[in-house]
């Protein structure tokens, strides 16, 4: 700078600034709009990325809503049994009534689907189902000891829990992905300002905040000042595929 | 740039000989340059077997993998407790040359490693400070006693990586002096406090089960009772921490002092490398072979120092100032700008400011320069 390489084609990425490279902030020049403007097509990809995103954070919220409630409905634990325990499910299937017919039992209460999985998890026996076709057929299930039944539903919930876990986990890395192409969508323009730059001036922090901008700018060149105290892992990264020339500037006995 | 997981697919392709073979024995200079390109990016995949040795990457906790790409970032409980030692390699693998064959993937593999060490270092000293297990000059703030709350994404407008939101339930002992209309003030005030993007541990009946970042959000924060938003990345970090969520009865939170977001940017990159340049220079060098030279090289700058080492080369870089160089500034200079790669030896302030600035300027204008310093600059 001060043998006189105009301001214009200079950049500063990193913390503090001094009164003199105050001008080649990163952050001024992108107040600054010297970058390019977005074209329409980079907003079609960011609104796409957006709404994606948006799909993907409804999901987690219904998901972790199931995963919050404190009682595991009747429902969930039905559908788990029907994919992963379906000698169980059968067992718990209510045999449908007779056409334009509908089943009750005591006090005329109507008879609905949860009817033999909540008799079984209260440790009792079939009712009203006791000498039908399909609870013969499933003797082994409902022989099962009442102090068995509850270990058994803990092995469920635990398996339930697993399964919601696992589909969260999925489910928000596939969130954060697009957050993260979001992000750099909207980064272009320091991409596009690096690019324009001839010089780009760099700390270490920068570096590494940056590291992606800068290996889309692909500089030529990498000059290192006093190498003697960045690590060799910091260096390679720096190191884009356009990358022709190294030069390391630095004392390897200073500073140890 | 295809992310690793649907990247694979295309290096296996990319991996046939015949392929290859076809591509390299193409006339074109392009295909040849594409076809290099593509032997480098695969040497930087071609990770080492260790068949027959006891000492292997992967296997001693949760996030010990043999594909240093699979490792997440931020450690895991199971990885800061374990008492084995990492897998890390002696200097001597990758200068053997029986190791040509995978030194560019040993390489970034141990690079990557040997920061990543680094930073667990630092987190594990933290950690035991803040655990009382040793002392130390601070101890990290604790929060005590939280509610599991919900899932945490940003506002619609600006949403953010997923994070989850922990209510507190008892008030910040900070806020006592604090009036309700003031908590957010306060907070934008004092930015130390629970720090944007700092490292935390969490607690749950009693066990580390990982370590979330804080993603301070200060209206969520100025809340009363308030809530708190930590992010949780890496599959064994999530599904553990929410497998024990579900049933806690004591979650707690304590702040640690590392600084995560200078290494991980870089741990990221090395993890993204694909291909690496220069790495003949860097890598394969032998003792007395040559040194390639960059394909931009100021002819006439580089023939007037050559003849007379000690002009005043002011008017050939066309600077406002005069530059004279001495003998060994000058020899530096030419290395510089004749060599891929050059190493020049000297304390700071041994130069004068106008060598390196030398090397830009004699730059033609097509090559781009990308200048580091590192001194005084808040580097950490």
């Amino acid at each position: 700078m001060d043998i006189g390489i105009p301001q214009t084609s200079m950049v500063r990425l990193g913390g503090k600034s001094t009164q003199r490279t105050a001008p080649f902030v990163i952050h001024d020049l992108q107040k600054q709009n010297t970058g390019r403007k977005r074209t329409r097509a980079d907003w079609i990809i960011i609104d796409h990325l957006k709404s994606s995103a948006e799909h993907y954070y409804q999901r987690l919220v219904q998901d972790f809503e199931a995963y919050k409630r404190q009682k595991l409905s009747y429902d969930d634990l039905l559908t788990h049994l029907e994919f992963d325990e379906p000698e169980y499910f059968e067992a718990f299937t209510v045999p449908p009534a007779e056409e334009g017919m509908i089943t009750v039992w005591s006090k005329g209460r109507a008879v609905n689907k949860h009817y033999l999985l909540d008799r079984w998890i209260r440790g009792q026996d079939a009712g009203i189902f006791k000498s039908s076709p399909r609870v013969l057929e499933t003797v082994e299930v409902w022989d099962i000891l009442p102090s068995l039944r509850k270990d058994q539903l803990a092995k469920w919930e635990s398996d339930i829990l697993k399964e919601q876990v696992e589909n969260i986990y999925k489910i928000s890395k596939d969130y954060n992905s697009l957050i993260d192409q979001l992000m750099r969508e909207m980064n272009a323009s320091v991409t596009a300002i690096l690019k324009s730059k001839r010089i780009i001036g760099c700390t270490t922090t920068g570096a590494a905040k940056y590291s992606n901008e800068i290996q889309a700018a692909s500089p030529n060149i990498l000059l290192v000042e006093e190498a003697g105290e960045i690590l060799e892992s910091h260096i390679l990264t720096a190191l884009g595929a356009e990358t022709k020339q190294l030069i390391l500037i630095g004392d390897h006995q200073y500073a140890v | 740039m295809l992310p690793r997981e649907t990247s694979h697919q295309y290096r296996e392709l990319a991996q046939d000989p015949a392929i290859l073979e076809m591509i390299t024995a193409l006339s074109s200079p392009t295909a040849k340059a594409i076809s290099y390109k593509i032997k480098n990016v695969l040497a930087t995949y071609n990770s080492p077997d260790y068949v027959g040795s006891d000492y292997h990457p992967g296997g001693r906790h949760d996030n010990d993998f043999a594909d240093f790409r699979e490792i997440a970032i931020v450690p895991t409980a199971d990885e800061i407790t374990s008492l084995q030692p990492p897998f890390l390699r002696p200097s001597e693998i990758l200068d053997d040359p029986n190791t040509k064959q995978t030194r560019l993937a040993t390489h970034l593999d141990n690079q990557f490693r040997l920061l990543r060490e680094d930073m667990i270092y630092e987190m594990r000293e933290e950690l035991h400070i803040s655990l009382g297990k040793k002392k130390g000059h601070r101890r990290g703030l604790v929060i005590d006693d939280f509610k599991f709350h919900s899932v945490h994404c940003g506002k619609d407008v600006k949403r953010c990586k997923w994070g989850i939101a922990l209510e507190c339930q008892h008030d910040f002992p900070q806020f006592k002096q604090v009036e309700p209309k003031n908590r957010r003030k306060y907070l934008i005030e004092n930015p130390k406090f629970l720090r944007h993007l700092s490292q935390s541990s969490l607690l749950i009946d009693g066990d580390v089960v990982a370590f979330p970042t804080i993603n301070r959000d200060e209206d969520l924060l100025a809340k009363d009772p308030p809530i708190i938003v930590v992010q949780l990345d890496g599959e064994a970090s999530v599904t553990k921490t929410l497998l024990k969520l579900k049933t806690a009865t004591r979650i707690q939170l304590i702040q640690i002092d590392c600084a995560m977001f200078s290494y991980e940017p870089v741990l990221k990159t090395l993890q993204n490398t694909k291909g690496l340049s220069l790495s003949e220079e860097l890598l394969f060098w032998v003792e007395d072979s040559a040194i390639g030279s960059p394909p931009f090289q100021p002819q006439d700058i580089i023939q007037a120092i050559k003849q007379d080492p000690s002009q005043n080369i002011q008017s050939l870089l066309k600077t406002s100032k005069p530059i004279t160089l001495d003998a060994s500034q000058a020899s530096s200079l030419l290395s510089g700008l004749t060599q891929n790669v050059s190493l020049i030896q000297g304390p700071p302030g041994a130069f004068p400011p106008g060598v390196p600035s030398s090397i830009f300027e004699s730059t033609p204008r097509n090559g781009k320069v990308f200048h580091w310093r590192t001194s005084g600059k808040g580097s950490s």
